[in-house]
């Protein structure tokens, strides 16, 4: 029922957009402010009663068959293994004979020589896939919606439609409650800005877009609104646009999220000319053997390329680089990037193309990718000194933990794992804004003794950070133990890298929040202008401009005395600490893994059974201590800005491991060495065209202006030269066509 | 008056000899006549005259033609009659154009109305 409103989840944000932009003098800044987070409360409301919709229509996994699913398929296997075992001569002779055979021939062959006991015990597996579905769906659900878009003489070119299934309707669910919290949060947080309303019309649009994306039908749409997604990633985060640094910061995103877009058109274009669809339930319908005919040779590249949209997304390695530095933007657009938008999109479309990535072999790609990346951006973190930075490398690094448990067919824990993120990422970056707002400044080891000034952001900021580190009983702990679940089960290597992910965040969320919180204002080791930005030589800025700057983000002197932040601030904080915590539980043993039944779509969903987690919760639970110890004990009684690491290192930490030197010197510096040419055809070719359209309309104009003289008679004599010519074209007319 | 006794003598005028031909020759005489004057004259009142010669040439075709036809629905003659009517508003309209433009410019000719000399 709630799919009828369904349009108004992305259509009210955008309203709100359009107002604001037009009518944000009559508005006003609070006007405007308050007109947009009511634009997407609504949404969140119309959200939450489509979720209510699905969560009572959609098929759930029912949990205790499905632990007799999982005794019964060990038992297919070790049958399976013992029978292939047993007869190897017998495969060797079956390609020669078959040869003209096609695959899917083949594998039905091959069934058949299965032994009887193998063939019952798959049937009663079968029976119990049957049953253990809870519900059937019902009620139409994944709710479709159609409409008609660019059809031509009534054959539909690119239907419009709405298509919400499990994921869709959880990915909504997340992302306008989250906005919404932000938005509520802007309103105080932004208070002191210039171009308050402008902003609040961006954060509009760009929540729309997400949820416009999330609910599309068609992969065609999906690209659309993601590359509005990406402009207004670009305008957000470039909203200090007088300053050097966010507008380098700006470029730096977009182009660089440019890479992964233009590989999701290609893949989008060649999925499209062998499946002939872009239709995702279509998709998702058709099953793997046939998807396998189908696409054949074609899933890896397609996969691949949607992979690297999402890679550019999502900020996994090698295009992580634009997402630390989008942090120039101001805290609450972080939040929404981190949280809710533009980095989740890259996992909700590796998620909603799941089959492709599957039949096409991408997924230990996937799976390897996002380790690396889980590690190499958790090894960043503790080198820097700017809050919003650290929160950056760890996204990075809890993306990359999504990616690896979807490359390791943890489809359910990935999406876990996105869900819990988003809430208390969210958390963090409000609550680093918050301190932000209230100490002056980015640098945590400047920030004084805040724990003393502010308690409710010292709460949330410290539910916020266990939930981060994977602290028992907090949400990011059910999600991340379930991705390293999943590792531990289908490739130990990668649970090492987890592991070790694991301890590096707790180590470097301690360290954040004891310096942060605990520790005295001290003058900062590093700076925020030192080595940063050593590669950009435009970058480079003297101490007055940063303070300058930072009196500028701020509203106020650094010299201020900390304070606590305002009601507006920490309604949004407190409750999204309460839901971060919440969150957590729906995926937790206590709810026998409702989430992951519930997002589960396919096959039967892998969730293990309660007595084998135990192990994986106890190691988790350790490798927290671990992380977190250590880091006690390093900073909790001793100067925090003594050198504990070789100055190489640090030095190597601070500068990414010197990628983005590399991303300057190689392609950015080709496309400097190069730019001339460009620059001599605009002039000499697009100008002149341009030039010469304009001249052309000058000219003609000046001549036709004659004409108009004022002079009645000169009219009049036209007018009769006019009807002579009018009789004059009638009389040859009829002379040369009349009988 | 009855329409009929007004066509009956021209008919008879016509039975005499003279054809369609001398009315329509007739008229476009008196057309160009008018527009000679609509093209020459820079006084706008005489403009308008002129208007009103060109009008009467249309008349005269239409009531020639229609008397010619043995027109049984008299449309000729009722166009005619609405010219009449057409002409009259035209001319009182006209006229008082042309005071207040006398009011504001000092004067009635073309040369007064002329406000976007190149």
């Amino acid at each position: 029922m709630f799919i009828d409103y369904a349009l108004l989840i992305p259509l009210l944000p955008a309203f709100g957009w359009l107002l604001i932009s037009l009518f944000s003098k009559s508005l006003g800044g609070k006007g405007s402010a308050w007109l947009a987070t009511t634009m997407i409360g609504l949404s969140a409301v119309i959200a939450i009663g489509l979720f209510a919709d699905s969560f009572s229509s959609a098929p759930v996994w029912k949990a205790d068959t499905l632990g007799k699913i999982y005794k019964l398929e060990k038992e297919i296997h070790k049958l399976e293994e013992k029978e292939k075992a047993a007869k190897p001569e017998t495969a060797t002779i079956e390609p020669g004979s078959e040869l003209p055979k096609t695959e899917g021939e083949h594998g039905a062959e091959g069934e058949h020589t299965a032994s009887p006991e193998l063939l019952a015990l798959e049937e009663k597996l079968e029976e119990y896939k049957t049953e253990a579905l809870e519900s059937r769906a019902v009620g139409g659900f994944p709710f479709t919606r159609d409409w008609t878009w660019l059809a031509i003489k009534g054959k539909a070119g690119l239907p419009f439609g709405l298509y919400v299934d499990q994921l869709a309707a959880i990915m909504l669910l997340m992302v306008t409650i989250v906005c919404f919290l932000i938005h509520l949060f802007s309103i105080g947080y932004m208070a002191h800005e210039e171009r308050y309303p402008t902003f609040f019309s961006y954060i509009n649009l760009f929540a729309a877009a997400m949820l416009a994306m999330v609910l599309a039908k068609n992969l065609f749409h999906v690209l659309l609104f993601w590359e509005i997604m990406g402009l207004m990633s670009y305008l957000l985060i470039g909203f200090f646009y007088k300053k050097k640094s966010a507008q380098q910061a700006q470029k730096k995103a977009f182009l660089t999220v440019r890479i992964g877009d233009l590989a999701f058109m290609a893949g989008l274009f060649w999925l499209y000319s062998v499946f002939g669809t872009l239709d995702i339930p279509t998709l998702l319908a058709t099953s793997h053997s046939d998807l396998e005919t189908k696409l054949g040779g074609a899933a890896f590249g397609i996969g691949l390329l949607l992979f690297i949209a999402a890679v550019g997304k999502s900020a996994q390695f090698p295009l992580h680089v634009w997402l630390p530095d989008a942090m120039e933007g101001p805290t609450p657009v972080s939040a929404m990037i981190h949280a809710a938008t533009m980095v989740a999109a890259g996992v909700y479309l590796v998620a909603r193309v799941y089959p492709i990535m599957d039949v096409g072999g991408v997924l230990p790609i996937i799976a390897w990718l996002g380790g690396f990346t889980a590690l190499f951006a958790a090894s960043l973190a503790p080198a820097q000194a700017d809050a919003k930075k650290i929160m950056a490398f760890s996204t990075l690094s809890q993306l990359g933990l999504m990616f690896m448990g979807l490359g390791l067919f943890g489809y359910a824990a990935a999406l876990f794992h996105l869900l819990t993120h988003a809430f208390f990422k969210a958390l963090l970056f409000l609550g680093s804004g918050s301190m932000i707002h209230g100490a002056g400044t980015q640098d945590i080891f400047e920030m004084d003794n805040l724990s003393k000034y502010q308690k409710y952001t010292w709460a949330t900021v410290l539910i916020g950070s266990l939930s981060l580190m994977g602290f028992p009983l907090t949400a990011g702990f059910w999600s991340k133990d379930e991705i390293l679940h999943v590792a531990q089960g289908e490739n130990p290597a990668l649970y090492i890298v987890g592991c070790a992910v694991a301890i590096l965040t707790a180590f470097y969320t301690t360290r954040m929040f004891i310096i942060a919180f605990h520790k005295p204002k001290q003058v900062s080791p590093w700076g925020l202008a030192a080595w940063n930005n050593e590669g950009e030589p435009s970058l480079n800025m003297t101490q007055a401009e940063v303070e300058e700057q930072k009196k500028h983000e701020h509203g106020h002197d650094i010299g201020d005395h900390p304070h606590e932040s305002g009601s507006e601030m920490l309604i949004p904080l407190v409750s999204l600490a309460t839901l971060a915590t919440v969150m957590g539980f729906v995926g937790s043993p206590f709810a026998n893994f409702w989430l992951q039944r519930f997002v589960y779509h396919g096959d039967v969903p892998h969730i293990a059974p309660l007595e084998s987690l135990w192990a994986g919760f106890a190691i988790s639970a350790i490798l927290v201590v671990i992380g977190a110890g250590a880091s006690y004990a390093l900073y909790w009684n001793s100067d925090v800005t003594k050198a504990r690491a070789p100055e190489w290192l640090t030095r190597v930490l601070q500068r990414r491991y010197y990628i983005d030197d590399h991303f300057y010197a190689g392609p950015a510096k080709i496309s400097n060495d190069i730019q001339w040419l460009f620059a001599w055809f605009d002039k000499n070719v697009v100008d002149k065209i341009v030039d010469f359209v304009g001249g052309l309309v000058v000219v003609l104009g000046d001549a036709s202006r004659r004409i108009q003289t004022g002079a009645l008679g000169w009219y009049a004599g036209l007018t009769v030269i006019g009807g002579l010519a009018l009789i004059l074209a009638f009389a040859v007319a009829f002379a040369g066509g009349g009988k | 008056m009855n329409l009929e006794s007004i066509l009956a003598p021209i008919r008879s005028f016509a039975n005499s000899g003279i054809s369609v031909n001398h009315f329509i020759a007739l008229a476009m005489l008196l057309f160009l006549v008018g527009l000679y004057g609509v093209l020459t004259r820079r006084n706008i009142v005489a403009i308008l005259m002129s208007v009103e010669i060109m009008l009467n040439a249309a008349m005269l075709v239409f009531v020639a033609a229609a008397a010619y036809s043995g027109d049984a629905t008299k449309t000729g003659p009722l166009f005619a009659l609405f010219i009449v009517a057409i002409a009259a508003a035209e001319v009182a309209v006209g006229l008082a154009i042309f005071i207040n433009v006398f009011r504001s410019k000092g004067g009635v000719t073309t040369e007064d109305l002329m406000e976007m000399k190149n």
